[in-house]
């Protein structure tokens, strides 16, 4: 996972630079900017999520997010502009416009915080988590050397 | 959340109804603090707010300390210019705070419990067993804090000129000393539950607003079928902006957010951390409902002003004042100025007290050495800082916007790679905490100073704080991967403990 987001830094630092070198920057920068800013955003959860570099079942909840952001900045990418002729709206707006407030800006809350409330007694802090934790910080407070972790 | 700020003049707001709801409100606040003041008896209440706060609490003082004055007046002012592409800034938040939640909020409550650290330096200091890494860091926070802080007040300068008829000068001095008067006496506390009732405000009168904007624009379809005719760009996915430069939004400001000291220093402050659980989900609610005024107005006043209902405007900032003033009761209109106040106030008391803990505290500890009273010198810290953030305010708005400007990146650049990837890697070093936190001050600092001076720009598709969070990031795995086997990479068991549960 952190190669992961180590590599969409990367995607997204070459985009940037095309900045430096063509004036226009040429028609593939957005899409890697946009496959980079994705897989950041999506990798650094997944490694503040993940336990002992294992993600489990959670790897379905950030495959999910990750295909909403790319498939609705894809979509908004690819899409042809509006036509003032031909009016069509989805919820009340423009088709490109639609997918970037519903799908990039929107569709994610009903999925990512749902998910997280979801697994939170499961895997983001169980009880004996929190009593390791207790017993570390009396062990502080009294300066008794800590136990190692154990896994 | 927001760097960018209102800086342009607002229209006169003096009408009885909107003086009447902003002096009951700053009554309010006034209590609240008064109420702190009695509660801060140590530098654990003043900083971490002592014996913690609640679930709600945390929720809408994230909330309140995410939006300024900006959602509320510049943003709805930037849809209106720019159309789709001012969405970019906003659209991230339907995933930072889980973000957040999953990269940082467990690990710092962790902390905060083990150590009993109360401040954001704190957590980079112990992670890397290093008083550098944490006196830059410091550093760091403090230029940005204040640069921040100018901006907010400055705005809020025009918020109270506006609706008291003031003048600018005593509407700065006036809304940093009420500000101040809660920040500094009531300390962390006066802020959270000022937030408390700040951010409910904002979140009412934001959906109120948003309804408003439908009735007067014909509803969404009539709003979109009205830009179309004559603008079709606007409702383009990157509105009048280009695709690098709304991706570059999503991208500082997606990221960005896990390195915003004002937001995360709170999480050491929840009472019982099994309350996160419903953390994302209410906060990105709130998130939510208080920016459908930011998009409601920018698309509202375009509409009308695409059918000749309004003049065009002079300055964009003005987009939510005439709209308010004109398409909606003058209660909400007044509650939505106090809104704005609030906004702001609540940013700038968060930025005051993140500032004095890191004169106080993290600068002291950074020389090896301990304030004898923190809390008296968290006050005095608060004060000093205040006034030099609004004497900067009064003297120069040119310095004042660029100050604001680089405040998000600055804090990203520096705290993203050191604070949330160290806590959740541990291969990061020492070394490269400290070159990371180096490369974003350094970066972020000069190409800011050169582009201000106009001696160099950037290219149009590139941004300072994109490139300046992108080369930390690279130097902070690179120094890691070069430093893996010194003495730098070693982690205290307590702290591994917190990064591994």
């Amino acid at each position: 996972m952190l190669i992961g987001f180590l590599a969409s830094i990367v995607l997204i630092g070459v985009a940037q630079g095309t900045g430096f070198v063509w004036e226009e920057p040429p028609l593939w920068a957005p899409w890697l900017f946009m496959i980079g800013t994705v897989t950041s955003l999506v990798t650094v959860m997944a490694v503040g999520a993940s336990r002992h570099g294992h993600l489990g079942r959670m790897r379905w909840i950030f495959g999910t997010v990750f295909l909403i952001l790319a498939v609705g900045f894809g979509v908004a990418l690819a899409l042809p502009p509006a036509d003032p002729a031909d009016p069509t709206l989805w919820l009340g707006l423009p088709p490109r416009a639609a997918v970037i407030l519903y799908g990039v800006g929107f569709l994610p809350f009903l999925v990512v915080p749902l998910s997280y409330a979801l697994t939170f007694e499961r895997n983001t802090l169980r009880e004996e988590d929190w009593a390791r934790v207790r017993e570390a910080a009396e062990r502080y407070r009294e300066g008794l050397p800590m136990r190692e972790v154990e896994r | 959340m927001i760097a960018l700020a209102l800086q342009a003049e607002l229209p006169p707001l003096t009408q009885p109804t909107i003086v009447a709801v902003a002096v009951v409100y700053f009554v309010i606040v006034a209590i609240i603090g008064a109420w702190a003041t009695k509660r801060t008896r140590t530098a654990r209440d003043f900083f971490v707010a002592g014996s913690g706060i609640g679930l709600i609490a945390l929720t809408l003082t994230s909330m309140s300390a995410t939006l300024s004055g900006f959602a509320f007046i510049g943003g709805p002012g930037l849809v209106y210019a720019l159309g789709i592409g001012a969405m970019f800034i906003l659209l991230p938040a339907a995933l930072t705070s889980s973000m957040t939640a999953w990269v940082l909020a467990k690990r710092m409550r962790v902390l905060a419990e083990i150590r009993g650290l109360i401040t954001v330096p704190d957590a980079i200091g112990a992670r890397y067993r290093s008083r550098l890494a944490q006196g830059l860091s410091g550093v760091s926070i403090l230029i940005a804090v204040i640069g921040y802080m100018a901006t907010n007040i400055l705005a809020l300068g025009l918020v109270i000129d506006a609706i008291f008829g003031v003048g600018l000068g005593w509407g700065i001095w006036l809304g940093m000393g009420i500000t101040l008067a809660y920040a500094a006496a009531g300390g962390i506390v006066a802020g959270i539950y000022t937030d408390v009732f700040q951010g409910a405000l904002m979140a009412v009168a934001s959906v109120l607003v948003f309804v408003f904007t439908l009735q007067a624009g014909g509803g969404l379809e009539g709003i979109s079928l009205t830009i179309l005719a004559v603008d079709p760009e606007f409702f383009g996915p990157w509105g009048h902006m280009g695709p690098m430069a709304a991706l570059s939004f999503f991208f500082v400001f997606g990221l960005g957010s896990l390195g915003q000291p004002h937001v995360v220093h709170k999480f050491y402050m929840l009472r019982d951390p099994r309350r996160l659980k419903w953390y994302p989900m209410l906060t990105t609610g709130a998130l939510i409902l208080a920016m459908l005024l930011y998009f409601g107005v920018g698309v509202a006043v375009k509409a009308l002003v695409a059918e000749g209902e309004m003049a065009a405007l002079a300055n964009p900032d003005q987009a939510t004042p005439l709209f308010l003033l004109h398409y909606t009761p003058v209660f909400l209109a007044a509650l939505v100025f106090s809104s704005v106040a609030a906004a702001i106030m609540s940013t700038v008391n968060s930025f005051m007290n993140i500032g004095a803990a890191v004169i106080t505290h993290d600068l002291p500890v950074a020389f090896g050495t301990k304030v004898r009273d923190e809390l008296l010198w968290g006050r005095i810290s608060t004060i000093l800082i205040s006034v030099t953030a609004a004497a900067m305010a009064h003297v120069s708005g040119a310095l004042v916007a660029f100050l604001g400007i680089f405040g998000w990146g600055l804090f990203a650049s520096t705290l993203v790679p050191a604070l949330a990837i160290g806590l959740n890697w541990k291969g990061a070093t020492r070394e490269g905490a400290i070159a990371s936190i180096s490369t974003g001050l350094g970066v972020t600092l000069v190409f800011e100073v050169l582009a201000y001076f106009g001696f160099y720009t950037f290219p149009t598709a590139v941004t300072i704080s994109g490139l300046s969070l992108v080369l930390s990031i690279l130097v902070f795995f690179g120094v890691s991967r070069l430093t893996r086997k010194g003495p730098g990479a070693e982690i205290d068991p307590d702290i591994k403990l917190a990064m591994e549960v």
